[in-house]
């Protein structure tokens, strides 16, 4: 059998990199806003009631917290600023998504939020194999691309768990099958749609 | 735009459908119509995909009309006996006596809307756990047209896991005709608006307008709300019903009607069918109820008293929603996945971790804008109101939630899902509107008066 096993190209990780929409700044640290100008405000409250406010009846500790509204308004102006960031980072997360998907039909939004391979790729098998076909698939990984081939390809199961013996074809989008030669070589290769994206069928037996 | 007339009318089906659960637990018709529209879509979905599981438990095959017939009598009983008047019409003159403040904040709650309308509506579905679990399992509900367990846990992906949001998914395909899971994606905007629709009656109960919409405007800050509104999870449906339940439950307290009883116990039913965190939501409501009426029946006999039937008002319509889908797995042989006890001396080592962990999902990621910042410093500067009834049931519920999460990582296997944080985010997502509701309440002063709901 020709060689099968193809890496997904840098290309082809490039465009999926892309063409993700993708999210947000999980990680944007509040620490910033928060501490530096709560540490200012704070330091401010106790030297103004250390050294300007001594004839006052309450404790130090009191008068300290007695400012907790002042602590409030930082805290929200810290919140509106931040919320800002994100207004106009959601803003322009969504010039970017009307770019690439406003007019366009379902297959190609969905072509290319999966990198313009996977989906290609789901739909070429689906012509090509008869449905209630017994399939196995074998992706580059086993989580994100095998999950997506594996909802896009449906009806055909491809997560149904199933004895070799029993599949009729196997699929393969840029995976070294975990097979050995001898269970390989029940199988030829059925169609191609590039290189590293293959159907294999099960040769009938005799 | 075939496909979008059909969508359309599903959804105005479900909300016919959840005005009839609404009319059936509410006999005053005092509330405003906005609230009663987004209730009745949260109530409706929920009563649209439990008659689906029913006849998915009947081995009857899924299609458009079959839930809505197994609704239909219900219907017509609930219309029969109280005719809708449909008194409160949508009234614009409240626009007019918005303040600059008041604007300002609807704007930006509107900004927050048409990003997630366009967000969600623009991209098919992509995200992981879509993929892997819930859009899997309603893509496979609607190309097989029928809910099969008879392969037991390995019958789909994730088997134990509850079905609200792939049948609810499978429903709108079937309306529409076609696997369009672009459009379908609309329910989720709809739950966030939803949610928050009745978060602001909520708090509008207890303060002023720009109280409420300042609440509003907190919860609409955090992205990680937003985000998962846009995304096909089910964690936001979980917040939104688990939220709802526990907002219920306040104003039973607060005005001890029990028809507010029933629609928590439903909402909570609904969470445990939602997902599996639900079923301990569920649970902890349920024991903090039984608390409630206890601590009230003990300690403050000069209080009326309540009956059994005020719990029961919760805990019947929550178990009966609630319960069947678990009863069925363990019927079935279906085990929760990853809850098994896995605790030893040397699992006392995770608390640390665990701390850590906490820390950093609550006060050093961008999800939550300042949010837990602002709750700790509402806490400390206003512990004198802590004592205040609502208030301290919000508190309970809410230390209650994180015990529960404390404890499920030092106690099983969801430990090892710690370290990558999207575990602990998505858990804190389930209720960090409770965060909002304790700001809102601690930090001003209630209204006068508190029964009456206004826009």
């Amino acid at each position: 059998m020709s060689a099968i096993y193809y890496p997904l190209t840098p290309q082809i990780q490039a465009f999926e990199v892309n063409a993700l929409p993708l999210i947000y700044l999980n990680r944007v640290s509040v620490f910033y806003y928060v501490f530096v100008l709560a540490a200012v405000l704070v330091f401010g409250i106790i030297i103004r009631e250390a050294l300007f406010n001594l004839k006052s009846k309450r404790t130090f500790l009191q008068r300290v917290c007695g400012h907790w509204k002042w602590l409030f308004f930082v805290m929200a102006l810290c919140f509106f600023l931040i919320d800002l960031k994100m207004l106009s980072f959601q803003r322009s997360r969504l010039i970017f998504h009307l770019k690439n998907f406003s007019g366009k039909s379902l297959d190609e939004a969905r072509s290319v939020i999966t990198g313009y391979e996977i989906y290609e790729f789901a739909r070429f098998c689906q012509e090509k194999i008869p449905q209630a076909q017994s399939v196995k698939l074998f992706t580059s990984d086993v989580q994100t691309r095998y999950k997506q081939l594996a909802y896009y390809l449906y009806p055909l199961d491809a997560r149904r768990v199933v004895p070799l013996e029993e599949v009729d074809y196997i699929i393969i989008f840029h995976a070294r099958p975990d097979l050995n030669d001898e269970q390989l070589r029940q199988f030829r290769i059925f169609a191609r749609r590039k290189d590293g994206q293959i159907i294999l069928e099960r040769i009938k037996r005799k | 735009m075939l496909e979008i007339f059909r969508l359309i009318l599903a959804l105005a089906l479900s909300i016919g459908v959840g005005y009839c659960v609404f009319i059936s637990i509410f006999k005053s018709d005092a509330f405003a119509l906005y609230f009663k529209l987004a209730l009745s879509y949260l109530l409706g979905v929920g009563a649209i995909v439990f008659s689906m599981f029913l006849l998915g438990l009947a081995g009857i095959g899924f299609n458009f009309f079959s839930p809505l017939l197994l609704c239909l009598p219900f219907c017509i009983f609930a219309l029969v006996r109280k005719r809708p008047k449909f008194k409160s019409s949508l009234d614009l003159s409240v626009l007019r006596s918005l303040n600059f403040w008041e604007i300002s904040l609807v704007v930006l709650i509107a900004l927050r809307l048409v990003y997630i309308f366009s967000q969600a509506l623009l991209i098919p579905i992509y995200s992981w756990d879509a993929f892997a679990t819930w859009a899997y399992r309603a893509k496979v509900f609607y190309f097989d047209g029928l809910m099969d367990f008879s392969k037991g846990a390995n019958s789909y992906p994730h088997t134990s896991y509850p079905n609200l949001i792939p049948l609810l998914e499978c429903w709108l395909y079937n309306a529409m005709g076609i696997f369009d899971d672009r459009l379908v994606k609309i329910i989720f905007p709809l739950f966030y608006t939803s949610f928050i629709v009745v978060f602001y009656f909520f708090l509008r109960r207890f303060s002023e307008r720009i109280y409420g919409l300042l609440g509003v405007y907190l919860l609409s800050t955090m992205p990680f709300l937003t985000f998962h509104s846009t995304i096909s999870y089910s964690d936001m449906p979980l917040m939104t019903y688990n939220i709802l339940s526990i907002m219920a439950l306040v104003l039973w307290i607060e005005s001890k009607e029990n028809p507010y009883l029933i629609l928590g116990g439903i909402a909570a039913g609904l969470a445990a069918f939602t997902k599996l965190e639900g079923t301990a939501y569920m649970f902890i409501l349920i024991a903090l109820l039984f608390l409630y009426i206890l601590k009230t029946k003990l300690f403050d006999k000069n209080k009326p008293s309540f009956s059994i039937m005020s719990f029961c008002a919760f805990l019947v319509p929550a178990c009966v929603i609630g319960l069947p889908y678990t009863i069925y797995k363990k019927a079935m042989g279906i085990a929760n996945e990853r809850l098994p006890i896995d605790f030893s001396v040397e699992s006392l080592k995770r608390i640390p971790d665990i701390i850590r962990h906490f820390n950093h999902s609550m006060f050093f990621v961008g999800n939550w804008n300042l949010i837990w910042f602002m709750l700790a410093v509402a806490i400390l500067f206003n512990l004198k109101r802590l004592r205040e009834q609502k208030i301290a049931f919000l508190l309970i519920t809410l230390c209650a939630y994180l015990a529960l999460y404390f404890s499920l990582f030092l106690l099983t296997k969801n430990y090892e899902f710690l370290s990558p944080g999207t575990l602990l985010n998505r858990s804190f997502l389930q209720f960090i509107p409770l965060s909002v509701l304790i700001i809102i309440a601690t930090f001003f002063k209630p209204r006068p008066d508190p029964k009456k709901i206004t826009r």
